[in-house]
């Protein structure tokens, strides 16, 4: 027989519009945990975990500060969960979004978790990722590369201009701080010429932010990319860039009657 | 009904949520939502709803 249902922390994500996207099985784990402690970015998901586990809800939102490093402020969080764990409680670790993509103290807490003995899972949730794919019409089978804007900007990191490119948290470029409003993006000059060694000025992007209110139309605001450095992103922006053309044949490929029969070696 | 506790509900109640996908409008007012509050969440105003459940000044 194997056991079920047994973990000590179990880390679920609310969605990125609590109303349809937060999932049954997460409702159920935020209900019947001791204690469920959540980041909330929309007053929704925060009170529906507070309807649901009055007793149990208990919010991070304290460990940011403004201005303070956004790692202290996660290594404050994971230790939280932990102990709470290590205090005998069956723990839910509640974020925005999922809980996987774009978090790095969930996966933390899961690490830690299992490293002392505990149960751990994660159970998968909408991302932003998921709503753009919705809302901009994205299929990222033909090629998908997805960035932290800062990390494609201070790494030697390399896109491919073929395929759809994601370019996460631009609104946040080169600010590892938290800020309650909007970021200091003093390098948004510089992600453009990094972004025109792969793709002409006038090549069109899109900043995407998606709606987190039933009713509500997600905000894409499309222009020239060397415009871009103009403009100040909210800070949960996304950059999407399309292809700038269909990939070219791979010389190396030869096709057989039945189709793609191998690559030339 | 406030929007608030309207929307919690549709978020956790299956049933609600398909009433609500149905009929907006029918379904928060039979909710008990004000006038008020039905306006502002059919505004489609992402600001102004926020500023509402959160009590802030839209900006």
């Amino acid at each position: 027989m194997i056991k079920m249902n047994d973990e000590h922390l179990i880390v679920v994500g609310t969605g990125i519009r609590t109303v349809g996207q937060l999932s049954m099985e997460s409702l159920a784990w935020i209900k019947t945990a001791d204690k469920v402690l959540y980041v909330a970015s929309d007053p929704i998901a925060e009170e529906v975990i507070m309807a649901l586990n009055p007793e149990g809800a208990e919010s991070m939102a304290h460990f940011y500060g403004e201005n303070k490093q956004r790692t202290e402020t996660y290594r404050q969080m994971v230790e939280h969960v932990m102990a709470n764990l290590r205090a005998g409680r069956r723990v839910c670790f509640a974020v925005y979004g999922h809980p996987g993509v774009l978090v790095s103290p969930t996966h933390e807490a899961i690490r830690r978790a299992r490293a002392e003995g505990f149960k751990a899972r994660m159970l998968p949730a909408i991302s932003t990722e998921d709503c753009l794919f919705a809302d901009l019409g994205v299929d990222p089978v033909s090629g998908c590369q997805s960035l932290e804007a800062t990390d494609f900007l201070s790494n030697l990191r390399y896109i491919d201009p073929h395929g759809h490119v994601l370019l996460w948290q631009i609104g946040g470029l080169g600010d590892p701080t938290f800020k309650r409003y909007s970021f200091d993006v003093r390098g948004m000059p510089q992600l453009v010429r990094k972004l025109m060694r792969y793709y002409p000025p006038h090549h069109l992007v899109h900043l995407y932010e998606a709606a987190i209110f039933p009713g509500v139309e997600p905000a894409i605001h499309s222009g020239p990319l060397h415009y871009l450095a103009q403009i100040r992103p909210m800070s949960n922006s996304t950059l999407y860039i399309p292809p700038v053309s269909a990939p070219f044949p791979d010389p190396a490929a030869w096709w057989g009657p039945s189709g793609v029969a191998g690559v030339r070696e | 009904m406030t929007l608030k506790s309207y929307l919690v509900l549709l978020a956790t109640d299956v049933g609600r949520l398909g009433d609500f996908l149905a009929n907006p409008s029918a379904a928060a007012e039979n909710a008990g939502v004000s006038k008020e509050e039905r306006a502002i969440l059919f505004s489609g105003d992402q600001g102004l709803i926020y500023a509402n459940l959160t009590r802030l000044d839209p900006k």
